[in-house]
């Protein structure tokens, strides 16, 4: 994942108010975020993270993979080629051959993760008040990156099959005509963060049918793609692009986060020439290039393939807690209460009567020993806030199921607290009625 | 010199600020001279305290568990003497109901409010005199947790229409909840401090403004939305009427140390709406700020403050 619940290095928000540019005056710790300063409470049960599992990996695996890199340690500790070695490239076409995409080489440009990618191509394509399709809810990181450029985000709700077109095509005329320029449409079509939600294969097709009736750019996020667990894979929006012609519109993201480690901070953009040379120029202002040493040791460990099985092993973990999560909601939630649920990746969406409010109940969830994220910070306008946001990947199917337990009954305590608080207002209500008569 | 822990961190929502608070005055003591033992509280606190024996505790935490007496309480079982208010003064204003009961009692004057407790909603069918409280307190009014710290649960209602939500929305943050009417004017903060054996004073009196252009509620509760003036701009004449109510208060309340007092100056009338025993000491809040003002450097500040910690004899707080 690209976020999560860590103990932040404390800084004086306020100090140099008056010189902050004002891109970043308005950039706050959320009320979420004063929330989740509490989460360093010992014993605490926390699905409110987003991390891939990164202790399967082993430190023998590593230290191999090390020593090969140290057999050209001089190069491994250069700089490197702005959009990455050579190397990488080949293994990233092989990545992307497993999620179904096919790519060639001079089509591939490395990134510090796939956060980065996001931030360049905000930069790349986003000025002040242009307006970005994204889903309902999306991904808070690309929000974040986005933000810096001070665009609309227009959202558009989702159902089972992921974005509803036919609505994006609304909200991009409703914006045309207020003389907002749409720019691109943002997706993460696979077991979406933070919805679980994949996007159909035939929404796929309609929502490249609409950037082209639009000309519009599709940003393809994909950091769950390969961890699938159940069902096929519908194709990528980039490969049903390719299939049809050539890569023109997808801007396609990937990451070696969730397959591999994020501590290697490695991502790339697939996309064509023109958009490429843009994101060059961009790069090199960020950071002239990624770190050759992480290139070098995704390189050494790729090379064998053990990744395939690496990956298998990870998916028969994560499945496992997938099961063990949604096996325990349907066991312990109150029947008003509905989840989603992903084929693969790392979230579970629940959704709780309209009136209840995740951000409000987080302290009495927490007292409980229970955290998860709240709904409303995946939304630019405030609304998700009877949502909150489950992580497996991360947690023990045990705790995972004491959890949510502890979860259900925290909501179902929420629930008739409102019943009981609703009941003595009515009786009031029917008291005042009888004396007006 | 002295060996002070200075307490700080904790796991309440204001957490960062009393880590910035923490800091900062670590820093002062250590340039004072004193020997200092930043302690972030934790299952292991009590036995570090009793294994530092620290000849006092400079407390910097805010909000629940730091600023309600909870680690006071618990400073005076180890007898290790300890900045700022006792126990029961530092219930008392970490609960905007009992504070306001004893603001009430005293005759300083405080917005009208009515209580509700968690327990009367469920057992009591309490939510039916909601009604009714809101009509006595009258609209404008704020719902709000008891015990709050910072803006979470905090609503202002025009007329009944969101009552029930905004009532429900607090409830998620306290097992209290009050309805209190919402007075308009200038806001005013009032730094009070009280060198050992002397009389609490007023520092400067500080005037917070929202920023141009931002409506009152949302830049009072979002930080960097506001200006301070420093002395606060209000006619002569309120200036002692001002002073006079924060003091009383601070007297009323049981506040030993240093406080501060926040009210709202409408009309001639300064209404208080609570103290916090333990304000932010960041470089940007308003305490130091107004000491600054009143020709106290930080490290003067810590030094009194820490000093009516040290002194020996002194009368047991409240």
């Amino acid at each position: 994942m690209r976020e999560g619940v860590l103990k932040m290095p404390v800084v004086d928000l306020d100090r140099f108010d008056f010189l902050y540019a004002r891109r970043v005056r308005g950039l706050r710790s959320s009320a979420a975020r004063d929330l989740m300063a509490m989460l360093s409470r010992p014993g605490i049960i926390s699905l409110a993270g987003g991390f891939p599992d990164t202790s399967a990996f082993g430190s023998e695996a590593l230290k191999r993979i090390a020593a090969a890199v140290a057999d050209d340690s001089a190069r491994a500790l250069q700089y490197g080629p702005t959009g990455g070695l050579e190397e990488i490239k080949d293994i990233i076409m092989d990545v992307m051959a497993a999620e179904g995409t096919p790519a060639r080489q001079e089509d591939v440009f490395l990134t510090t993760g796939a956060q980065q990618g996001l931030d360049l191509i905000g930069r790349v394509f986003l000025d002040e008040g242009d307006a970005v399709i994204c889903e309902a809810p999306t991904y808070v990181g690309a929000l974040n990156a986005f933000s810096s450029y001070r665009p609309r985000i227009l959202h558009v709700p989702m159902d089972r099959h992921g974005m509803d077109v036919a609505a994006a095509a609304e909200a991009i005329q409703r914006a045309r005509r207020q003389k907002v320029a749409v720019k691109f449409i943002y997706t993460v079509p696979n077991f979406q963060n933070p919805a679980g939600v994949t996007l159909s294969g035939e929404r796929r097709r309609q929502l490249l049918e609409l950037a082209r009736e639009h000309d519009l750019i599709i940003v393809e996020d994909n950091p769950y793609g390969v961890l699938r667990f159940d069902g096929e894979a519908p194709p990528t929006i980039s490969s049903l692009e390719q299939a049809s012609g050539e890569l023109e519109r997808v801007v396609y993201l990937g990451t070696f986060s969730k397959i591999f480690a994020p501590g290697v901070r490695l991502g790339w953009v697939h996309a064509q020439q023109g958009i490429l040379h843009k994101v060059n120029v961009g790069k090199q202002a960020a950071d002239l290039c990624s770190s050759n040493l992480s290139q070098m040791l995704i390189v050494a460990y790729f090379r064998s393939g053990e990744w395939r099985g690496y990956i298998r092993r990870l998916l028969k973990v994560y499945r496992e807690r997938r099961d063990a999560m949604l096996d325990a909601l349907a066991e312990f939630m109150p029947e008003e209460v509905y989840w989603t649920h992903p084929d693969g990746g790392f979230f579970v969406w629940v959704t709780l009567p309209e009136y209840l409010d995740a951000t409000a109940m987080l302290p009495q969830a927490i007292q409980r020993n229970i955290a998860y994220v709240p709904g409303e910070g995946f939304y630019a306008d405030g609304a998700g806030k009877n949502c909150m946001r489950l992580n497996f990947s991360f947690v023990e199917p045990e705790k995972i199921r004491r959890g949510i337990e502890l979860l259900s009954e925290v909501i179902k305590e929420r629930m008739e607290f409102r019943d009981k608080l609703e009941r003595g207002s009515r009786a009031r209500a029917r008291r005042k009625e009888r004396t007006q008569r | 010199m002295a060996r002070i822990a200075v307490l700080k961190g904790g796991t309440s929502m204001e957490r960062d600020v009393s880590l910035l608070t923490g800091g900062r005055v670590q820093h002062a003591l250590e340039r004072l001279g004193h020997t200092v033992y930043p302690l972030d509280i934790e299952e292991s606190t009590t036995r570090r305290l009793v294994e530092l024996e620290p000849d006092a505790a400079f407390v910097c935490l805010h909000g629940i568990g730091g600023e309600d007496g909870t680690v006071q309480a618990l400073l005076e079982t180890l007898n290790i003497p300890y900045t700022g208010s006792g126990p029961l003064a530092s219930n008392r204003c970490m609960d905007g109901d009992q504070a306001k009961r004893v603001l009430r009692a005293s005759g300083i004057p405080t917005p009208p409010f009515r209580t509700f407790w968690r327990r009367a909603m469920n057992e009591m069918g309490a939510s039916a005199a909601l009604d009714l409280a809101a009509e006595e307190v009258g609209y404008p009014l704020a719902v709000k947790p008891a015990r709050q710290g910072s803006a979470l649960g905090l609503s202002r209602l025009e007329d009944g229409e969101r009552l029930l939500d905004a009532v429900y929305e607090a409830f998620g943050y306290d097992t209290k909840v009050l309805l209190e009417r919402w007075v308009e004017g200038q806001e005013i903060l009032a730094p009070i401090l009280q060198p050992p054996g002397e009389e609490p004073r007023v520092l400067t009196l500080v005037e917070v403004r929202p920023q141009e252009g931002m409506y009152n509620f949302e830049a009072k509760y979002t930080p960097g939305m506001t200006d301070f003036a420093i002395p606060a701009e209000v006619p002569a004449a309120a200036v002692s009427r001002l002073e006079e109510a924060a003091l009383s208060a601070y007297r009323a309340l049981g506040c030993s140390g240093f406080a501060r007092v926040d009210m709202i100056l409408e009309g001639g009338t300064p209404w208080v709406l609570d103290a916090n025993t333990i304000p932010g000491f960041t470089e940007t809040s308003t305490f130091p700020l107004a000491a600054e003002a009143a020709g106290i450097s930080f490290e003067e500040l810590v030094e009194t403050i820490l000093e009516g910690a040290l002194r020996p004899g002194a009368p047991a707080k409240l």
